[in-house]
This record gives C-alpha cells, structure tokens and sequence, in this order.
C-alpha cells in the first residue's frame, strides 16, 4: 500500500481530511482525561487514561450503574469520574454502607468493601444525578457526592486503562 | 531595470518583516505587560516551593497576608520552614489561569494539582481551584490572599 501517492494534491487531501476527522472526532464525540485521586478506586486507578463518549447520552437516558464524567459548572473547569447512583426524584440512603434507593436496597457489584457509611435520606433533584465514587473507604465527609445537573455532564465512561 | 526595483521592493520587505518582529519581540521580553508579570510571579513562586526554597518563596507574599486555611505570613512561613524538610519532592502543576486586573489589584482563579513526596515513603496528591489575590507593591506583584473555590454542580 503506498502511503504517499505520486499525486501530491491528493496526499495534501488526505492528510487534512484524516486530521478534520480526528478534530471532529475529538470535539464532538470521544474525549479522553488523565484520573488523579483514588475516589473512584477499585475500578479505575489512580492515573488511568478515560474514555468518555461524548454523544451517549444524546440518544438514551442515563442509567444508574453508568460511570460518567462531568465538569463544574464554572471557570476553571474541572472534571470528575463518579458512578450515576441516584436518578431525578429517587429517594437516596445509606445504611451500614449499603446503598438504598427508593427503601428498596440496591445491590452493587463494583463495590469490594462496603464503608460504613450511614446517610439519612434525601431527594435528587430534578434534571440532577446523584453521583459517587466506587471507593467507599473513606468517611463520607471526606468525598464529593455532588448532585450534578445533566448539563454538565460531557458523557459516559466507554473504557479505561 | 524592472528587475533590480523588484529586488528592491523584495528587501525593503524583508527588511519591514524583521522590524516588525524585533519589535515585538522586545515588546515581550523587555516590557511585558501586567498579566504577564502576574503569570510570572506565580510561575516563579510554584518553582521556588518545588525547589524548596522558603526565603524567596516567601518574597512573593505581602507582610498582611491571609488565606482560606487560617494562616498568616508568620504562621505560614513557619509552617513551611519546619515541614519543607520532609518532602522529597513537590511537583505542582498549575493551569486554566484567569487574571482579572484593575488598576494594582488582581484577582487570579485557577486549578491546581500537587504531587508530595514525603521522606517516609508515603505520597499526597491534592487537586483543587484557588483563588488568589494579588497587590502591586515596590513595582512587584505579591499574593495578600488565597482561599479555595468551592466546587458548583448546578
């Protein structure tokens, strides 16, 4: 296969049109970011490489379990890595670290071993998600648990490495 | 005839080029503007802390100093002088840099990451938006406070 055709015009081309499409791909479809912290540990590592599909949601509604990448909703931007636990209105509670949605305990496999963590309960919002890290070791107090608003989510989590 | 004025006219650009772009530079290095200066002065402040070196780190921040965790100038640079020895390593990595000036004040937003190495094996890695604030004293810009932004959702 030759790489560079004798026609130099159409190398030109093609060399542009493989950089617009890596461009748009990049803008509009798949983005990847750098973790730094352990919140999200055992399942993504501290340092892993993310891959977030920019346009999933764009066609199906987020679900609980999705691993999703959001940002603040002011300068200077910043991005997280969470699990989606809680959807629009759900009632969400922890007891003894188990997580309960509804009143109804919600079984969650990502999760090694359980904290102790023990919150009242309490409604997201709507056009909100309730998200939190897999890394329940820590005290609750010591993580986010934003409630993030579903315009400031960039997408969900494909792959990681 | 034609040729040599072609020439001419092809020096006299080149020439303008050259100009144009001595001009610029220096511009840049020899009168850098205040935002500038600001990028430098927090620039040159990360790299001193990495190097551990107090005494000029300590240079960038005015005597009336606060900050968001309780600390003042004193307490500050004692904090750094009796725990600096025990780090390893500092590696800070600063960007989105906002400044917005008026006049010899300046307000500076931006990300921060911190990777420290402390001499017992353990490391701590901290992330967070700061936001600092800036006073032009003695032709200098020094930091009189620094508080963490909190993180907006909504």
């Amino acid at each position: 296969m030759r790489v560079f055709p004798g026609n130099w015009k159409i190398a030109v081309i093609r060399t542009a049109a493989v950089i617009l499409i890596i461009v748009l791909i990049r803008v509009f479809s798949l983005q990847w970011f750098r973790t730094f912290g352990m919140s999200m540990e055992p399942t993504i590592k501290d340092g892993s490489i993310v891959f977030v599909n920019k346009l999933a949601y764009k066609f199906r509604p987020v679900q609980r379990g999705d691993i999703v990448v959001f940002r603040t909703s002011d300068r200077p931007y910043v991005y997280f890595v969470k699990r989606v636990i809680g959807l629009p209105g759900e009632k969400v509670e922890f007891r003894d670290g188990k997580l309960f949605i509804n009143g109804k305990e919600v079984r969650e496999p990502y999760i090694k071993e359980l904290g102790n963590w023990n919150v009242k309960p309490f409604i997201v919002k709507d056009g909100h998600l309730f998200v939190c890290g897999d890394n329940r070791q820590t005290f609750w107090e010591e993580h986010l648990h934003p409630q993030v608003s579903m315009k400031n989510i960039t997408g969900k989590v494909i792959g990681y490495r | 005839m034609r040729r040599k004025k072609k020439r001419l006219i092809l020096r006299f650009f080149i020439l303008f080029i050259f100009l144009c772009l001595t001009g610029v530079c220096i511009r840049f290095i020899f009168f850098p503007d205040e935002d500038a200066k600001i990028r430098k002065t927090i620039n040159m402040a990360v790299s001193e802390i990495e190097n551990r070196d107090i005494s000029n780190f300590i240079r960038h921040f005015t005597l009336d100093y606060r900050d968001g965790f309780g600390n003042t100038y004193g307490t500050l640079y004692i904090f750094l002088r009796n725990n600096i020895n025990m780090c390893r390593y500092i590696d800070i990595d600063i960007s989105q840099m906002e400044i917005e000036r008026e006049k010899s004040e300046a307000t500076v937003k931006f990300f921060a990451r911190a990777v420290i190495g402390i001499s017992n094996g353990e490391i701590y890695k901290e992330a967070g938006r700061f936001v600092l604030k800036m006073r032009k004293e003695d032709f200098k810009w020094r930091i009189f406070r620094l508080d963490e932004m909190e993180y907006e959702f909504d």
